[in-house]
């Protein structure tokens, strides 16, 4: 166990937990169902620096007692890190290899995609589901996005982004289907990248 | 013995969420309802019911295992000045986790700790005490006094 | 073969409400309240606890109203509830040595510390119907109040299982293995061989009529120990002591009533284990006894493959009582029967009739040439 987290700076999480968290989740579900669409967290509360709203919400709704839990800045008494463990009770783990969920604020520096869990052959879905905060998130030009879920192609742009993110992410489909599941997260903003989407561009 | 800034030890602490626990919601209602100035307070962590799996050991003394799971209520506010108060009590009642919490807010503060103590947190323990009391008495009369029969001679 | 399995839909809401009806019974007839069923009717209350792994009796006293009593189907309404619940975490293990106690007696020593407690039983009943409970306000009357005794009972009493341990002669926990991360039959699945922490996961939630049948299986002769001995039961209430994450330290949560046996099997000893008496144990929610003593039964039959025993009976193989233990599962599996099989039943009326006329068409031939042979 990490030692005990600083109560008295905590802000305060979602304000109705059952109504906010099944918001959250059906809006992590039509993002999911929709790769590339842009969906927006209908909420609002103040997460502790890095956090952003929408990544806030997110593990709110999905992290738990039971969900291991890995971000770049691990110390416990990080702000991010401790609202995030008063709030879920999620277990904070080292090794991204081990992690249901992991929050990535600085993309620029982030692990290679396959350092993190890309599930086994006969359980897939233990696979991590990466939550990066990204620059910008835009649905007007940049990547090309096809594949279920998507009727013909959507097109979208994320910004802050490096080269070697989109060659990762292009070597995951060989793997199929391993692989991780990302979500990107701006301010109230959230757009997925499942394993099953084919970017191109 | 380790007092922290506020003048109590972790095992104080320990012991008065074990009684607001322990206590009926009625009886803590009454005691909030009493007070003649209620602070202000937030939540941090609105009240939430979800389950705790309790453990058992095997054997009694033996290895952990998972026997069945309880349903328990968290609730964590925090008043005026500062302090925080957190409570994880059995059941769905939201209100008993919440005055929990409040009460263990109070007590960490040292404008109120002294008034809490005394006027619920004793009171609490004295009618609990007195239930276990009453029920370890009926419990008594009910150990058997063997005698044995003298047989021969 | 195309069957219609649609339709019904206003027939299955009308059932629904003749079932509300039926529950309620007849309206002249005050309704029942949540608070009696949980006060007088608290052994249901306790069975549907335990069966349905969820400590909380005003839920399971709802699931009984709900299910008109019937505990099988209560249970499974504490179990779907369950499932909606996220977990806090794990408690700290019950420490039952520092139970409040409320029953405790023993079968195998006679003058044990503390003294052999009755607390509330059925044991020394007569069995005969009290029909004085027919008329209410008899039952407000004196023969509802307990004696109390001048002096309390002591509480934190020591196991009578430490005198046998004293003199070397019971298990140590040692046969079955170090202590690695603890199974979670709610978040894994059952698989073989199980250890020991998944088997009386499993029995603390089977069904009490059928790990009662295999304890009694293995008394009347489909088992290879002895006599088993009670070593000891207890009922009363301990406390749950819980981490959270956010603080740190341990805190108490509330007290919860179970019942815990002890039973004592004798061990003819290996080439490598003494003899000595193997513990086997019951653990349940609230009052629970039977239950407790029929589930250390059966812990005990399940650990032959630990202790290098035959397993020879039905209630030593962990295949057929693991599988088979679980109300709610062996229910479905049962009721599903009632669910529309007309597609499945076609194949097999097709099938039978074939064969069907294949036996007369062979019986013809063969009497057919018994014919000629006559001529």
């Amino acid at each position: 166990m990490l030692s005990s987290i600083d109560l008295n700076k905590l802000t305060p999480g979602f304000s109705d937990p059952v109504q906010d968290s099944r918001q959250t989740f059906r809006a992590v579900l039509d993002a999911m169902a929709h790769p590339g669409r842009i969906v927006i967290i209908d909420n609002f509360f103040s997460p502790p620096p890095p956090l952003n709203l929408a990544s806030a919400a997110i593990c709110l709704a999905l992290l738990d007692f039971e969900t291991t839990f890995w971000t770049e800045d691990l110390k416990a008494k990080a702000p991010g890190t401790g609202w995030l463990r008063f709030h879920c009770g999620c277990s904070v783990i080292q090794n991204p290899l081990e992690a249901d969920f992991a929050l990535i604020t600085s993309p620029d520096i982030m692990p290679a995609l396959n350092e993190f869990n890309i599930g086994n052959d006969e359980n897939p879905e233990f696979s991590t589901t990466l939550i990066i905060q990204a620059g910008r998130l835009s649905a007007t030009k940049g990547k090309r996005l096809t594949g279920p879920g998507i009727e013909t192609f959507s097109t979208f742009n994320v910004e802050g982004l490096t080269n070697r993110f989109w060659q990762d992410r292009q070597s995951q489909s060989a793997i199929f289907p391993l692989g991780v599941d990302i979500i990107f997260t701006c301010e109230n903003r959230l757009a997925a990248l499942p394993r099953t989407t084919k970017v191109e561009g | 013995m380790q007092f922290n800034e506020n003048g109590y030890t972790k095992r104080q602490r320990q012991q008065w969420m074990g009684i607001l626990a322990g206590s009926l919601t009625k009886n803590l209602e009454n005691s909030w309802q009493k007070m003649p100035e209620k602070p202000e307070y937030k939540h941090l962590h609105k009240p939430e019911t979800g389950s705790i799996m309790v453990r058992g050991r095997a054997g009694g003394s033996g290895n952990s295992f998972n026997f069945g799971e309880v349903t328990a209520t968290r609730c964590t506010i925090q008043i005026k000045n500062g302090h925080v108060g957190s409570a994880y009590v059995l059941g769905l009642d939201h209100r008993h986790a919440e005055l929990a919490a409040i009460f263990d807010a109070l007590l960490q503060d040292p404008l109120h700790h002294c008034e809490i103590s005394n006027s619920v947190v004793s009171r609490l323990k004295d009618s609990y005490d007195k239930h276990k009391e009453e029920i370890a008495k009926k419990t008594a009369a009910t150990k058997v006094d063997f005698f044995t029969m003298v047989r021969g001679e | 073969m195309y069957v219609a399995v649609k339709g019904g839909k206003e027939a299955i809401t009308n059932a629904h409400k003749l079932l509300a009806e039926k529950r309620r019974g007849d309206p002249r007839v005050p309704e029942l309240g949540i608070s009696q069923i949980k006060e007088q009717l608290g052994l249901s209350v306790d069975r549907v606890m335990t069966e349905g792994s969820l400590y909380d009796s005003e839920l399971a006293a709802i699931a009984i109203k709900q299910a008109q009593g019937d505990l099988v189907e209560a249970i499974f309404l504490v179990r779907a509830y369950r499932t909606t619940l996220s977990r806090f975490g794990f408690s700290i293990p019950i420490e039952t040595t520092r139970m409040q106690i409320q029953r405790r007696i023993s079968s195998s020593f006679k003058d044990i510390p503390g003294g052999q407690i009755l607390g509330p039983t059925y044991d020394y009943t007569h069995r005969l119907i009290d029909f004085t409970l027919r008329v209410p306000e008899n039952v407000n009357s004196e023969i509802c109040r307990a004696e109390s005794a001048e002096k309390a009972i002591q509480n934190n009493m020591t196991r009578v299982a430490d005198l046998l341990a004293n003199e070397g002669l019971l298990d140590n926990e040692a046969t079955y293995g170090n202590n690695g991360p603890v199974a979670d039959l709610t978040r894994d699945p059952l698989e073989l061989p199980a250890g020991r922490d998944v088997r009386l996961q499993n029995l603390a939630r089977g069904d009490e009529g059928f790990i009662l049948s295999l304890a009694y299986s293995l008394q009347r002769g489909f088992g290879a120990s002895g006599h088993p001995f009670l070593g000891e039961i207890r009922y009363g209430k301990v406390t749950v002591e819980f981490v959270p994450e956010e603080l740190g330290f341990p805190i108490e949560i509330g007290e919860i009533p179970i019942t815990e046996c002890i039973m004592f099997n004798r061990f003819m000893g290996s080439s490598d284990t003494p003899p000595q008496f193997i513990k086997g144990y019951g653990l349940t929610f609230g009052h629970c006894e039977r239950k407790a003593m029929a589930m250390s039964i059966v812990d005990y039959a399940l650990s032959s493959r630990e202790l290098g025993e035959k397993n020879e009976y039905p209630a030593q193989d962990e295949e057929f009582v693991l599988f088979h233990s679980d109300n709610v599962q062996a229910a479905g599996f049962v009721e599903h029967l009632k669910l529309p099989h007309y597609v499945d039943f076609q194949a097999d009326l097709v099938l039978m009739r074939n064969r069907l006329a294949e036996f007369k068409n062979d019986g013809r031939k063969n009497r057919g040439i018994e014919d000629e042979q006559a001529i």
